[in-house]
C-alpha cells in the first residue's frame, strides 16, 4: 500500500507542479502589446512622385466577407488620424473630384462566423468591397490590383487595414494599383487611440514622404 | 510558488508519515525535485536568455549496488521571454512590429546511471556522478503580439550530473536530501536555433519505494 500511495503521491504532486509553473505568454501581455503592426508595399512605386492625396469618408466594414459602408467614432478617428499622418509627410490633401495621385480606403475587418479567414481573402474580395466609380467616373471598369502579399496572417476577432492606391497612374496602366497597405490587428484596436496606431503603420514606412 | 510550497509540504507530510525513510534493502527509490535552469549557447542568444524558476524533476531508479543505480528520469521546464517591441523584416517589403514572447516547454525522458563513489557509507555527504541519455519532449511557441506560431517536436538529448546527497539517516545512507547540478544537451535546429542547451540546479528527495 506505501508504494502504491507514495507514487500516487508523487505523481501526484509532480502533476501540479508542472500545471502551477507555467508561465502563460497571453496572460502576461496587455491589449497594447497584444497588437501588432504590418506594413508592406510596392517596391516599384516611388512615394516622393505623388503630391496629394484624397480619403474616403468613411469606412468599408468587412464582415465575414460582406462589406458595408460605416463611419463609427472609432472609424472618424482613424481617418483623422491617417489625414494627420499624410499631412505630417508632406502631402496635401485634396477633394476627390481635383484628381488626388492617391486614393486612401480604410477598412474595418471583422469575422464573427468562422473563426478564421485568412487575410489575403480580404484582397481577393477588393473589388468587391470597393468601387472604381467612388474616385471618378474615369476609373470606372479599372480592376483593383495588389502587387505584393501576405504570408500567413488570419484574423480571428478584427483588423484595420489602410490602403493607399495609386490613382495618378491608374489611367496608364488601366487599372488601380494598392502600393501601400498598413494593417492592425490585435486586441483593443477599436476601443484604443487611433493616433498612436496610425502613427506606428508610418513610423515603420520611412519612404512615405513627398521628399 | 504558493502551489509548490503546498505541493511540497502534502509530499513531505504523506512521506515522513509512511516507512518511506526506515532502513530497508529495497532496491527501488524515486526521487522528486526542484530544478532551475539557465538556457545555453543559441538557446540563450537567439531565444530565451532569462533563466527559469519553473521547472521540476523526478526519477525512479533501480540499485544496482551500493555504488550504481540506473534509472528513468523525466520532468518539467519551462521556459519564458518578452521582449518589448520592435520592428521586425519579415519577408520581402514587409515590415511588422511587435512585442514577441518566446515560450519554450522541455520534458526530457531519459535513461540515467548514478556512480556514488562511497557507496552505502554512512558519511554525512555522499557525492555522486550522472550521465543520460533519450529524448526532450519541446514544445515550441513563439507570438507576435497575440498571434502564436507553434511546434511540438521530440530530440536527442543527453545529460551529466554531478551532486551530492545528505541521509536521512546513518542506517538509511541511499535516501535523503539530494542537491546536484545538470549540464543539458539537446539536438535541436530549428526555428532559427541550433541547440537547446542548458544547465540546471536541482534540489529534491530521495526515498525508497516502500
Amino acid at each position: 500500500m506505501n508504494t502504491k500511495l507514495n507514487l500516487l503521491s508523487a505523481f501526484a504532486g509532480l502533476a501540479l507542479i508542472f500545471t502551477g509553473c507555467t508561465k502563460e505568454p497571453l496572460n502576461n501581455l496587455t491589449r497594447e502589446e497584444s497588437r501588432i503592426y504590418i506594413t508592406n508595399h510596392d517596391s516599384a512605386t516611388n512615394f516622393s512622385s505623388f503630391k496629394t492625396f484624397s480619403i474616403s469618408d468613411s469606412v468599408t466594414y468587412v464582415n465575414n466577407g460582406r462589406s458595408s459602408r460605416d463611419r463609427t467614432v472609432a472609424d472618424q478617428g482613424f481617418i483623422n488620424a491617417t489625414i494627420a499622418q499624410m499631412k505630417a509627410a508632406g502631402y496635401v490633401q485634396v477633394g476627390k473630384q481635383t484628381n488626388p495621385d492617391v486614393g486612401i480606403n480604410i477598412s474595418r475587418i471583422t469575422n464573427t462566423s468562422t473563426g478564421v479567414i485568412v487575410y489575403d481573402n480580404y484582397y481577393n474580395g477588393y473589388g468587391g468591397y470597393y468601387d472604381p466609380y467612388y474616385w471618378g467616373s474615369g476609373f470606372g471598369g479599372y480592376n483593383y490590383f495588389m502587387p505584393y502579399g501576405y504570408a500567413t496572417y488570419s484574423i480571428r476577432e478584427g483588423a484595420l487595414s489602410i490602403d493607399l492606391l495609386d490613382l495618378k497612374d491608374a489611367s496608364a496602366n488601366n487599372r488601380i494599383k494598392i502600393v501601400w497597405t498598413g494593417l492592425i490587428r490585435g486586441s483593443g484596436i477599436f476601443s484604443s487611440d487611433a493616433n498612436s496606431q496610425v502613427k506606428t503603420l508610418f513610423d515603420q514606412s520611412p519612404y512615405l514622404k513627398t521628399n | 510558488m504558493k502551489r509548490l510550497a503546498i505541493v511540497v509540504s502534502v509530499l513531505s507530510a504523506i512521506l515522513f508519515t509512511s516507512n518511506s525513510f526506515a532502513q530497508s534493502n529495497n532496491k527501488w527509490k524515486m526521487q522528486l525535485g526542484y530544478n532551475v535552469s539557465a538556457p545555453l549557447g543559441s538557446f540563450k542568444n537567439d531565444y530565451i536568455s532569462n533563466t527559469s524558476f519553473r521547472g521540476g524533476v523526478g526519477e525512479i531508479s533501480y540499485t544496482v549496488n551500493p555504488k550504481v543505480s540506473v534509472g528513468l528520469a523525466s520532468g518539467y521546464q519551462d521556459y519564458y521571454q518578452k521582449y518589448g517591441r520592435a520592428v521586425y523584416h519579415t519577408q520581402g517589403n514587409e515590415v511588422v512590429s511587435a512585442v514577441i514572447s518566446n515560450s519554450m516547454r522541455v520534458v526530457p525522458v531519459l535513461l540515467k546511471g548514478t556512480f556514488s563513489p562511497m557507496g552505502n557509507s554512512s558519511s554525512f555527504i555522499k557525492p555522486y556522478l550522472s550521465a543520460g541519455a533519450g529524448i526532450n519532449l519541446v514544445d515550441y511557441k513563439q507570438y507576435l503580439g497575440e498571434f502564436p506560431t507553434s511546434d511540438a517536436s521530440g530530440v536527442f538529448a543527453a545529460q551529466a550530473g554531478l551532486g551530492v546527497l545528505v541521509p536521512f539517516s546513518k542506517n538509511n545512507a541511499e535516501t535523503g536530501f539530494k542537491l546536484g547540478g545538470t549540464y543539458n544537451y539537446a539536438a535541436y535546429k530549428k526555428n532559427g536555433l541550433s541547440n537547446l542547451n542548458s544547465v540546471g540546479l536541482n534540489a529534491g528527495v530521495v526515498f525508497n519505494l516502500k
